[in-house]
């Protein structure tokens, strides 16, 4: 392959993209929220890294330059000619071609089949797709960064990492100008994200310039040649991929926290008795040799970028999923759930990190979310008569401030913030000895946020155990005791309230 | 894509939330819409009692006419008061015709040799092994319940034809009493009051309506999400098959062929009563209400003499009216 196979006019500086002034908003949120002077320029040839935490706006940045999201202000530029695609489909005429974090094959599909997607014959004669040669030309493409797969192959039979591969080399085929890669490395294993930095490569000396999303430095160190740090939505700044580690981490965090959101004190509370413990827990491709104790009244916050096999941990010690080695145990005896009802009548409670699909029944009352986990206890032979029903709904509507008409409302009408009180109010009505708590504050405002806080220091004061799975460092800092951080599921560090930890320290922890 | 996709149901709830507090108590365009729509169904029946007792009153509101009404109504009721707990759930069975055609015809038989009580008895039993069955292979073994329930549907049905040999059982004694007055009204009341306990007085009617509403949800609330999933069907089965002895009695004989069709007959008086088939939501007389509509369409439409082919493209309009009124479509996606 040479340079004049990709679409790219030959002869021509202009660089591959320039990008000015984006923004993106969702309601209530400035997804990207660039100034009107920012610009990012992507270079023909390079490899070009976005880095942030999560929740920067990294994706949102490659799904707007790919046509899946309008902007909302800015404009961009394709090889010196104005752009603006308004679909996916738009975009790939463009010469842009994406490859998603999530699945983008469909199952059912041949793999040469999925090549056809949306994309018009890869091999054709007045307009009929000639079969055997769709197949061939497919196999030619797989051949050049998967050689081990079958375009006959139905994509549903692939496992992960190949199907990755799959929708690379579909990518690839259509000759791209540009290249977007979003985090593949999560579901990559070592040998396969060596074929996907030796595809890149190529491309790259074949002049294609190519933008790739990636959680861990030593990935940017090893195959990008620029990286720009993105940080809430903005962009920080674009430097060398070779820069060192400290100063990338630095430029990622950094922002000031309100204080006053979280806990005042700086002592650390080592709590009182045993309330979990946690002895060389392991679940293959998720998580590995966990060992911790909680103590009662004690915040453990676990950090980790997403991926990192925080969120199974939680579920694991909820019951929902079965860890293949070590051991869990409860204040004083082992705990080896079967499932969550085990957990629940054990005294551990979970709120799980997506609340609208796991946390509350949008259509049913509050009155009936709130008292879904303890219907049984209050019923006699399943006879349910429900007389202090709404005694108890009002009671935890009122302590936690849950704004709405009533208890016979439905969550369905409430904000991010209400229903995530719901969610937590329907786990004190029977107060909890563990309390794991996953991204309790995501996507609600400060002042929900702020009662929320509350709320957690006073269960940890009246003796919860709580365990706090964020994705926000300063939710994490400013709440917990102590902090685990997990990296790949291992692990790497604990740090210590009192010895004050910075964000900048955690992250270097995660990536 | 991930934080794209997260961040807007996230932050769609901060803009509501400073509305609701602004004015707290102002109710909303959709709040109004959804306590409006949950007393149509009830509005459209009185409206068309209202409409017949103009045009033919004389006729449409006697003591006769509505003594058979309720008849008429009663099997498809019964029916689907059952049905109503696998929709709630968020499932269907089309199987409840069936059912109760083999019910009704292991109750003939069994209670020509044995009496009536265990005929009425057996056929209960047949009623709730068969929903047994489909619970289990739907919530256990995960078929989806439309083809579990329809296998069933062609299963009981052939079963029927297999244990009667081809042969019309004729229902006699206390068994066919349980078809005319005052058996009938007993057997609507019984079903209509279990029913409605089961749905409104057990925790088992509160865990179909949460998995209903969202199953994983209900999953990680402690409920017992695979055998509340049987229960249902098994619940829609035992109904089924007392509709069943109730309809041999009433026609005084089991046939091969009875109740054919009635599984449509039940989901569309589900439908009108106002229960969405997507589940979470609903009750039993919102059904009793869908059955009512039903017959007593049909019966208006019999008294003013319009002719059987125009009373179906009616029926059939009317359903279809019926749900694209009173569905709130603001909440689904995508409609199947």
């Amino acid at each position: 392959m040479t340079a004049n196979t990709s679409r790219q006019v030959p002869g021509t500086d202009d660089p591959a993209m320039v990008l000015r002034g984006l923004r993106r908003y969702y309601p209530g949120t400035k997804a990207l929220d660039w100034h009107d002077d920012t610009s990012l320029t992507i270079e023909r040839g390079r490899v070009h890294g976005l880095l942030g935490e999560n929740g920067a706006g990294k994706s949102t940045l490659l799904g707007v330059i790919a046509g899946l999201s309008p902007l909302s202000a800015g404009s961009m530029e394709l090889l010196g000619q104005p752009y603006a695609p308004d679909s996916v489909v738009r975009a790939r005429r463009s010469g842009v071609e994406i490859v998603l974090q999530e699945p983008g094959l469909v199952p059912s599909l041949t793999v040469a089949e999925n090549f056809l997607l949306g994309r018009g014959p890869v091999a054709s004669r007045a307009g009929i797709v000639l079969p055997g040669r769709t197949v061939r030309a497919v196999g030619d493409a797989l051949q050049e960064i998967a050689p081990h797969i079958s375009p006959r192959t139905r994509a549903g039979s692939l496992c992960l990492e190949d199907r990755k591969l799959v929708e690379l080399a579909r990518a690839m085929h259509f000759k791209p100008s540009v290249l977007l890669v979003d985090e593949m490395s999560a579901c990559l294993g070592h040998t396969r994200l060596e074929l996907l930095f030796n595809a890149l490569r190529r491309l790259r000396d074949d002049g294609v310039a190519i933008v790739y999303i990636s959680h861990y430095l030593e990935e940017i160190h090893r195959v990008c040649d620029t990286v720009t740090v993105l940080k809430d939505g903005r962009l920080v700044e674009t430097l060398p991929a070779r820069t060192d580690t400290n100063t990338l981490t630095r430029l990622m965090v950094g922002r000031d926290i309100a204080a006053t959101l979280y806990r005042t004190d700086r002592t650390e509370n080592a709590g009182g008795e045993r309330a979990l413990a946690v002895d060389g827990l392991t679940l293959a491709n998720s998580y590995r040799d966990i060992s911790f104790t909680l103590r009662a009244g004690e915040i453990l916050g676990i950090g980790g970028l997403v991926g990192c096999g925080s969120q199974e941990l939680a579920r694991t010690l909820f019951g929902d999923l079965r860890a293949d080695a070590g051991s869990i145990a409860l204040a004083d005896a082992p705990f080896a759930p079967a499932g969550p009802r085990e957990a629940i009548r054990r005294g551990v409670a979970y709120v799980p990190p997506d609340r609208d699909r796991e946390g509350v029944i949008l259509r049913l009352s509050i009155l009936q979310n709130i008292l879904l986990p303890t219907l049984r206890q209050r019923s006699r032979l399943g006879l349910y008569p429900g007389r202090s029903d709404t005694g108890i709904s009002t009671r935890m509507i009122n302590d936690l401030v849950i704004r709405c008409r009533g208890a016979s409302d439905v969550p369905f009408h409430l904000s991010g913030g209400n229903r995530q009180k719901i969610v937590i109010a329907k786990w004190l009505v029977d107060p909890p000895k563990v309390l794991i708590l996953h991204n309790p504050t995501r996507g609600i405002d400060v002042g929900a946020k702020s009662e929320i806080y509350t709320l957690i220091q006073r269960l940890a004061q009246a003796g919860t155990a709580i365990l706090l799975l964020s994705d926000e460092l300063p939710e994490l800092l400013g709440m917990s005791d102590r902090i685990l951080v997990l990296r790949r599921g291992a692990m790497t560090y604990e740090a210590h309230r009192e010895d004050q930890p910075t964000e900048e320290l955690l992250v270097s922890r995660m990536i | 894509m991930t934080k794209m996709m997260e961040s807007s149901p996230q932050d769609r709830g901060t803009a509501t939330d400073e509305d609701t507090l602004r004015q707290p108590s102002a109710p909303t365009g959709p709040r109004r819409l959804t306590g409006m729509s949950r007393a149509l169904p009830l509005a459209g029946l009185v409206g068309l009692i209202i409409v017949y007792t103009i045009a033919a009153g004389d006729r449409f509101m006697t003591v006769n006419n509505w003594a058979n009404l309720v008849q008429q109504a009663s099997v498809v009721a019964i029916i689907g008061f059952g049905l109503t707990f696998v929709v709630i759930a968020g499932s269907i069975d089309l199987s409840v015709g069936s059912v109760a055609a083999f019910s009704g015809m292991v109750a003939a038989m069994t209670a020509g040799d044995h009496g009536s009580f265990t005929g009425i008895v057996t056929g209960l039993a047949v009623g709730a092994a068969c929903g047994l069955v489909n619970g289990v292979l739907c919530s256990i073994f995960k078929v989806p319940s439309f083809i579990v329930t329809l296998g069933m549907l062609s299963v009981a049905r052939g079963l029927t034809i297999v244990v009667s040999d081809s042969r019309s059982e004729p229902v006699s004694g206390a068994l066919a009493g349980m078809g005319v007055a005052p058996g009938i009204y007993i057997a609507l009341g019984c079903a209509f009051v279990v029913a409605f306990v089961l749905m409104n007085g057990t925790t088992f009617g509160r865990y179909t309506r949460s998995i209903g509403g969202e199953e994983r949800v209900s999953a990680l609330s402690g409920v017992p999400v695979r055998l509340v999933k049987v229960a249902a069907f098994v619940v829609s089965g035992l109904l089924a098959g007392l509709g069943g002895v109730v309809l041999g009695g009433q026609l005084g004989i089991a046939t091969a062929q009875a109740a054919t069709g009635f599984e449509l007959s039940a989901i569309a008086a589900v439908v009108l009563g106002g229960t969405p088939l997507t589940g979470g939501i609903g009750n039993v007389w919102n059904t009793a209400i869908g059955a009512f509509i039903i017959v007593v369409l049909n019966n208006g439409l019999v008294i003013l003499g319009v002719a059987p082919e125009i009373q179906q493209v009616i029926q059939g309009a009317i359903l279809v009216l019926a749900v694209f009124v009173a569905l709130d479509r603001s909440k689904i996606g995508i409609i199947k």
